[in-house]
């Protein structure tokens, strides 16, 4: 049975339509992204591994080296188990960095970009034997099937096809950093219809060769020579070289880095793929050893490479070859398109970008979209071109093989890059070109002597008999040899750059601490940014890309604070980096951004980042970097919630710390806060605070606050915070300065209640006296007016009148001063200037009132002339609990005396009692709250606390002399001229809403 | 997000399985297989042994981590 050419072609062609359907609909959105971001999808699209080799080599390379066919595919299934050490760190790396192929990773890593175009061009030449493999496989397959040489205009013809299907769903965007979700669901497909392709073609083998497994069985007890073949290899053959060489390949080849990093959408997906992939490949080689017996059966005349279809050729429906023949174009165009675009993100990032940079008059998006566009078409066509360089000798495997060999030369450094940070790059650099170098040699050459290009090559055999190596092991031994020996020779002996220190912290996986970001940027805000980019990128390129930096952080556009803009800065750089390639996007920040050298930053400034990174880096710490990170929480947990407001401030003044009690207190939330200087803070905390911080001043007991209109006290502490880093403390200015404030709102209030309260006991316990005071003039009052009514003399009803008069101004007098004592006042509201005497003569005209007072002899020595300053209310009241614990502690007939005099612009005072005195043990007690000696009833025990406080709070001080049985003597020292009070003039500027 | 604690545990499964994976199939143990006196496929339950045990212990994490 043979087929036409033009059906062939046309079926090609058919199904190669159907692949731009399939992306078509995925980017318009017809078909649901839940479906493309399902992590099934994805797997299926890492079938890309599995190119013309897997579909039709396999069989060949089963009948060469037995079961060794396996190994290609064992391999990557231990890359896949190891996804959680291996490739979860190396997505990790590429998604934070925005890295999109292997390139990328490596001269990232190594600051280098020698290294990239190093990586690139040794990719470049180890992935076109493999697109040529691709080629031939689908040429040869034509052949099979047409039993004639197809013509070459065939083979380019599907190479065009492959350019313009890469060139619509692979490079649709400018930058490889968006994710081509049709490009996925088009590999996916290929992978589904690969694998259909092939089961079919097994199960037509079991069945339709054989006639069941019964049968299969039997055959195969009949001839067992055939299992021997099978296993006979993997005791004699290269099998753990080729198992090490496919563990490599299987994240290190162009399309698997491209596939499995820079399309994938959800961690969850490489987990999921961390089983289910291997499952896919084992799927696709169950039905490899049926196809090779079957056409082992058929005694088929064809080279066994293409037993996939001819088994299907000579025996199954006439359907079957075509289902067959698909498959294997599905596999090979994954494969070239998948490379290609790999390829030319690689080659525009390291090689024609840093060789011709564009003018910055030049679109940078479009000039990156052409020139990736036109990479892809130059990469398929260097592979056509290859394809017909070399001879039709080697087999499919050979071609595969030595692209493996050249991709492994980057294990060593890949291990630079997750777990050995002391890797240089000159360390990289030279165990690369040694291992490019043994694999030229050995590999490379020989294809090339093999196909006839060079005529003599260098003689190994002698060499390679005296080792005991077959051909594979002996080029994958001394490449990986001499590349990882000078690899770690010269990393040794070579320094690392910072920028190469920062990158392998960065890299290292076991050790992802955040990096601080020290410096300041020159570039005030965000317009600046894009006048400083604008010079490298053009201005259109400059402003989106800020513009989507901003987007990406959540950030203002009048963004100024530095922390902030160091974060801008950093993003813009990964995000050109996804652009143009991770060392070109260092160079265009470095030059158009640059750091201030001369400014210099806190580690407090980088706080806030750096907790926003170690939350988002939490699950990766571990063992020590671990234990302290739950430390730091536990401490950042302890100042967010500390009930006092926690405001720490950077040298220049930029809020640090803002904690949920300060957010309570103010009403300013910690984003409004947090960054931004001091000053610049809602009123009244900006003044309030930036006062505070750069007064003398480390405490303030009493500060008022009017917050909507109601008063508040606050209570305010401040320290300096030392510079940790520095080595000489003292001398070093401070790193910072911390503010706790602590509301006394409630306190003050309820102390008011409080005062009012004792007020109003003493007015209770001078209820009695006042009746008898009141009663005398009453009833003097109500004699005179009966004697009114008779009295017709003008003179005596004149006397009459005045006399009344006298005694209602009496009882005016003592009612006067029972309601200015009683009234409830705002606490500290009242500050006047008074005379000191009008105060006491009010005081002991109260305390007369009282049983005890009746009883003793007070006597004021308060000379007229001696101001004082402070509220009169609460002074009076001093008075008053003093003078009322004097003649409560006064015998009948004893002397209570005031004293008053100003020396030195102090105001003394003294109220001396010739009572029982206060034992030595109670003394220390008095001016505690509820702490009484009296009987239950007699008093509340808050008088003297009361005396104490309201003395503090006017700046004075209060001292007992007591002789027991002798007397006691209360001396008061308050300033006698009014000064600047705390709690008055500080108040004042924020005194508003 | 994670608990690093089980990324740890992932991790240390994942190293397991590839110590099995070494054990069965780059070690003596593979001569043994190799031997020739097995039924064809038995490379193939080998492997799907683990890649069994591969997903057993992936959905084990998973619903750990629900």
């Amino acid at each position: 049975m043979s087929y036409d050419l033009e059906l062939l072609f046309g079926i090609s062609l058919l199904y190669l339509l159907i692949l731009f359907l399939v992306a078509h609909l995925t980017d318009s959105g017809r078909i649901p992204e839940r479906w493309i971001a399902n992590p099934w999808v994805y797997v299926l699209s890492l079938g890309v591994y599995a190119t013309s080799w897997s579909y039709y080599g396999s069989v060949g390379f089963a009948q060469r080296e037995g079961f060794q066919f396996l190994t290609i595919y064992l391999g990557v299934t231990i890359a896949f188990l190891l996804s959680p050490i291996l490739l979860r760190p190396i997505l990790r790396i590429t998604r934070d960095y925005q890295l999109t192929s292997l390139a990328d990773l490596l001269a990232f890593r190594y600051r280098s970009q020698l290294a990239g175009a190093l990586v690139t061009l040794f990719m470049l030449l180890g992935s076109l034997p493999y697109i040529a493999l691709q080629i031939r496989a689908v040429t040869t397959s034509i052949n099979v099937l047409t039993q004639e040489v197809p013509p070459q205009v065939l083979a380019l013809g599907f190479c065009i096809m492959l350019i313009l299907f890469a060139i619509m769903f692979g490079a649709r965007h400018a930058s490889p950093r968006d994710k081509h979700r049709g490009l996925v669901a088009a590999i996916a497909f290929e992978s589904l219809v690969k694998l259909t392709a092939l089961l079919l073609v097994g199960l037509f083998a079991l069945f339709g060769v054989f006639s069941g497994p019964g049968d299969l069985g039997r055959w195969l007890t009949a001839n067992p020579e055939v299992i021997q073949a099978l296993y006979q290899p993997v005791r004699e053959g290269p099998w753990l070289t080729l198992l090490f060489l496919s563990f490599s390949a299987a994240f290190l080849l162009p399309r698997q880095f491209h596939m499995i990093f820079a399309e994938n959408l959800s961690l969850k997906s490489i987990d999921t793929a961390s089983w289910a992939f291997p499952l896919y490949l084992l799927l696709l080689n169950l039905a490899i050893p049926p196809i090779l017996w079957a056409g082992t059966r058929l005694q088929l005349n064809l080279d066994a490479d293409y037993y996939v279809l001819g088994i299907t050729v000579a025996q199954g429906p006439s359907w079957l070859p075509v289902v067959s023949f698909i498959g294997g174009v599905s596999a090979a165009s994954a494969m070239v398109i998948v490379s290609t675009l790999a390829l030319s993100s690689m080659s525009l990032n390291h090689l024609l970008l840093p060789a011709r940079y564009p003018d910055p008059g030049v679109d940078l998006y479009r000039w990156l979209l052409w020139g990736r566009r036109l990479l892809i078409a130059v990469i398929i066509m260097a592979g056509f071109g290859f394809y017909q360089l070399l001879q039709h000798n080697q087999g499919l495997v050979q071609l595969g093989l030595i692209s493996f060999v050249a991709v492994a030369q980057f294990v060593p450094g890949v291990i630079g890059v997750l777990y050995w940070e002391r890797a240089t790059r000159a360390g990289f650099i030279g165990g690369l070109l040694a291992g490019i170098a043994v694999w030229t040699v050995t590999l490379l050459l020989p294809l090339l002597q093999a196909s006839g290009i060079i005529q003599q090559g260098l003689d190994l055999a002698p060499l390679r008999t005296d080792m005991g190596l077959s051909h594979w092991p002996f080029a994958t031994f001394w490449s990986l040899a001499c590349n990882g020996l000078l690899f770690v020779l010269i990393s040794l002996l070579s320094r690392q750059s910072s920028g190469e220190r920062e990158a392998a912290r960065a890299c290292a996986s076991d050790t992802a601490i955040p990096a601080t970001l020290e410096g300041v940027v020159t570039a005030g805000s965000p317009a600046q940014f894009m006048e400083g980019l604008a010079q490298m990128v053009g201005q259109e390129t400059a402003e989106l890309e800020v513009r989507q930096a901003l987007r990406d952080l959540d950030m203002d556009p009048d963004e100024h604070r530095a922390p902030e803009l160091r974060r801008l800065r950093e993003r813009i750089e990964r995000n050109l980096s996804g652009l143009v390639g991770p060392q070109m996007a260092h160079i265009i920040i470095n030059q158009q951004l640059a750091m201030d050298s001369q400014a210099k930053t806190a580690l407090a400034d980088s706080i806030r980042h750096m907790e926003e990174r170690l939350e988002r880096s939490r699950s990766r710490l571990q063992g020590l970097n671990a234990d302290l990170d739950a430390l730091r929480r536990y401490h950042r947990q302890i100042l967010l919630d500390l009930p006092l407001g926690v405001c720490a401030v950077a040298p220049d003044g930029a809020v640090v710390i803002w904690n949920l009690a300060m957010e309570v207190m103010s009403g300013v939330g910690r984003d409004q806060a947090t960054g931004y200087k001091l000053e610049t803070l809602p009123a009244p905390w900006g003044g309030l605070l930036a006062g505070f911080a750069d007064s003398g001043d480390e405490h303030i007991p009493k500060m008022k606050v009017t917050l909507e209109g109601r008063p508040h006290w606050f209570s305010l502490h401040k320290a300096s915070i030392p510079d940790l880093g520095s080595s000489r403390l003292e001398e070093e200015p401070p790193a910072g300065k911390v503010m706790l404030l602590e509301d006394l709102t409630d306190l003050e209030t309820l102390e008011a209640e409080l005062a009012h309260s004792d007020r109003l006991a003493s007015i209770g316990r001078l209820a009695a006296g006042v009746a008898h005071e009141i009663g005398n003039p009453v009833t003097g009052i109500a004699s005179l007016a009966q004697n009114l009514r008779h009295e017709r003399d003008p003179g005596v009803i004149d006397e009459s009148i005045e006399m009344i008069l006298q005694q209602t101004r009496r009882i005016t007098g003592i009612v006067q001063s029972l309601m200015n004592f009683s009234r409830s006042g705002s606490v500290g509201t009242d500050y006047q200037s008074f005379e000191l005497h009008e105060i006491v003569d009010e005081a002991l005209q109260l305390v007369q009132l009282t049983r005890a007072g009746r009883k003793v002899a007070c006597v004021s020595n308060c000379p007229p002339g001696i101001r004082l300053s402070g509220d009169r209310q609460r002074l009076s009241q001093v008075l008053l609990n003093l003078l009322t614990n004097a003649c409560d502690a006064s015998r009948p007939g004893d002397r209570v005396e005031i004293f008053a005099f100003q020396e030195d612009g102090e105001i003394q005072l003294e109220v001396m009692d010739q009572g029982q005195g206060i034992p030595e043990r109670i003394r220390h007690a008095v001016f505690e709250p509820f702490f009484t000696t009296k009987q239950p009833g007699e008093g509340t025990g808050l008088g003297l606390s009361l005396v104490y406080k309201i003395v503090q709070e006017h700046h004075g001080h209060i001292e007992i002399d007591s002789v027991p049985e002798v007397g006691t003597r209360v001396v008061l020292r308050l300033p006698g001229t009014p000064r600047d009070r705390d709690e008055h003039n500080t108040s004042q500027p924020n005194d508003q809403p | 997000m994670p608990d690093p604690q089980d990324i740890r545990r992932q991790k240390e499964h994942s190293l397991l399985l590839v110590l099995l994976a070494l054990l069965l199939f780059a070690s003596p143990l593979t001569f043994w297989w190799a031997s020739g006196h097995h039924a064809w496929f038995l490379p193939y339950l080998l492997w799907l042994l683990l890649i069994l045990a591969g997903a057993w212990l992936q959905v084990r994490h998973r619903r750990h981590e629900l």
